[in-house]
């Protein structure tokens, strides 16, 4: 008898379904949104707990013996004027995160994601010359890898920590360090923040990167091909164009040489293939 | 001690009979071999030239009693014979892969020298050099900001005056101590005097 009437009143409770429809996809929405940045916090977290208690075990044995480099090296004894780091130091600010757009930024980022005192550590050790560079056998051949003598596990570690790091997503990879296989190449990542945080104009850190250069480049074992006078290098299976540059010019940040002389046929430097040949600028 | 009936050259190509090509041991030796565009053989003479032989009859400077170079120059350079010299030069050498370097300084190589080598004078490769560089760049090094690596660098066979001198010891030891890898070395410990003796050919500086 009073369809007509019934019929507006149905319509008009629909509208609170739909707002409670909705409501209810907000809220999984914004569960899920939550609980994902609480998934991705809690594996920063777990990281960071582990620095943590690493750094804790570190702190126990200087406790021990209070100057732990002049064991090694009598050089440090004297007060080392610490490698002011400008990118460790900018990084031990807390910083909020940023959404990293320039190679600068990803790599800042990479540094806020290791621990700073493990990175001095490392820094203060390259800077004492305490380290050597030395080509090792890897699957593909040689590789150039840093070892550290004042702190052997800490670069380990951190190159283990960089790896997953890198392969969670948590830091972005600068795309030169991206290999022609497509994987992350962690030991060069370790050499560019060693590297990077060696940029300062202080003598003894010019010093320490001149000669970081140097026993990277003399270490390498790659062969190349000089042809009209103009040499030539082939991509081998885990190399990135950092990589690349570290092996012929010492320096991770060197890619940039490569990459400006080959454009013709790398589009990005994360896009190097095995087997291309490249061309080698003469240093 | 010298006539060798059979062997009047080893020098050849195709033109040679296979029966004054075969070795003793029945191994053929192919000599000829072009260098920078120009035809080269390593060929057997049936007469002794005495009169250069004796020329290369040198005594090396330091020797006190009993002047021979030892047999092992440097650990892990190997010590190597005629044929190793004549195979390296006719394949590697003339492909642009490898150097016959002659240690002995200009005047003594004047007397005549192994077709094929290149002049490395001892007395030229010491750290004082400021060419230094230079030359293991032409050795194919790399360099950058005065530090070499040897990946590229070739793959060499040092040669002197022969077991009385020790120009090449001395040069390999130079290379070793710059950093060149010892298994890219090796010594012709026969040098000028034994290849003479066997009759091999050399050229000089009218040739």
């Amino acid at each position: 008898m009073n369809m007509p009437d019934y019929t507006p009143a149905k319509s008009s409770s629909a509208t609170p379904w739909i707002i409670a429809v909705g409501a209810v996809t907000f809220a999984i929405g914004a569960v899920g949104a939550f609980a994902l940045a609480q998934m991705n916090q809690s594996r920063q977290n777990d990281a960071i707990a582990v620095l943590a208690a690493q750094l804790a075990d570190m702190q126990v044995t200087r406790g021990q013996s209070p100057d732990l480099l002049a064991v090694t090296a009598p050089v440090a004894a004297t007060p080392v004027s610490i490698p002011s780091a400008s990118a460790v130091l900018a990084a031990r600010t807390p910083t909020a995160p940023v959404v990293a757009t320039s190679q600068e930024d990803k790599v800042a980022e990479a540094i806020a994601m290791v621990n700073r005192n493990k990175m001095r550590m490392l820094t203060e050790g390259v800077v004492a010359g305490l380290y050597s560079v030395t080509a090792e056998n890897a699957e593909g051949g040689s590789r150039i890898a840093l070892n550290s003598r004042n702190a052997a596990s800490t670069a380990a570690e951190l190159e283990a920590l960089l790896a997953k790091a890198a392969e969670n997503g948590d830091i972005d990879v600068p795309d030169s360090i991206a290999t022609a296989d497509g994987k992350v190449d962690s030991q060069t990542l370790l050499f560019e923040l060693v590297q990077r945080s060696l940029q300062g104009s202080s003598e003894s850190e010019v010093a320490a990167a001149q000669e970081m250069r140097a026993r990277a480049f003399a270490a390498s074992a790659a062969k190349t091909e000089v042809v009209a006078g103009n040499r030539y290098y082939t991509v081998q299976a885990g190399d990135s164009l950092a990589y690349i540059a570290l092996q012929f010019y010492g320096s991770t940040n060197a890619y940039e040489t490569i990459f400006a002389a080959n454009r013709a046929k790398v589009a990005s430097p994360d896009q190097i293939k095995i087997g291309q040949r490249l061309l080698i600028p003469e240093a | 001690m010298f006539s060798r009936k059979s062997v009047a050259a080893i020098a050849v190509g195709v033109t040679i009979s296979t029966s004054l090509m075969a070795q003793e041991d029945g191994e053929i030796i192919s000599t000829a071999f072009t260098l920078g565009g120009v035809e080269k053989s390593f060929s057997q003479g049936q007469t002794l030239d005495t009169e250069t032989l004796v020329s290369f009859h040198r005594k090396g400077a330091d020797c006190d009693q009993i002047c021979i170079a030892p047999e092992i120059a440097a650990d892990g350079v190997q010590t190597v014979g005629e044929r190793d010299v004549i195979a390296f030069v006719a394949s590697t050498v003339s492909a642009g892969n490898g150097l016959l370097i002659d240690s002995r300084e200009p005047d003594q190589r004047a007397a005549g020298y192994i077709s094929g080598s290149v002049s490395v004078p001892t007395s030229l490769v010491q750290s004082d050099n400021p060419y230094l560089t230079d030359i293991m760049l032409a050795l194919g090094a790399r360099a950058l900001e005065g530090t070499l690596n040897y990946s590229d660098a070739m793959p060499l066979i040092v040669f002197d005056d022969g077991p009385t001198t020790f120009d090449a010891p001395a040069l390999i030891a130079q290379l070793i101590a710059q950093g060149y890898p010892a298994e890219k070395i090796s010594y012709y410990h026969g040098g000028m005097l034994v290849w003479t003796a066997l009759g091999l050919n050399t050229e000089d500086a009218n040739s």
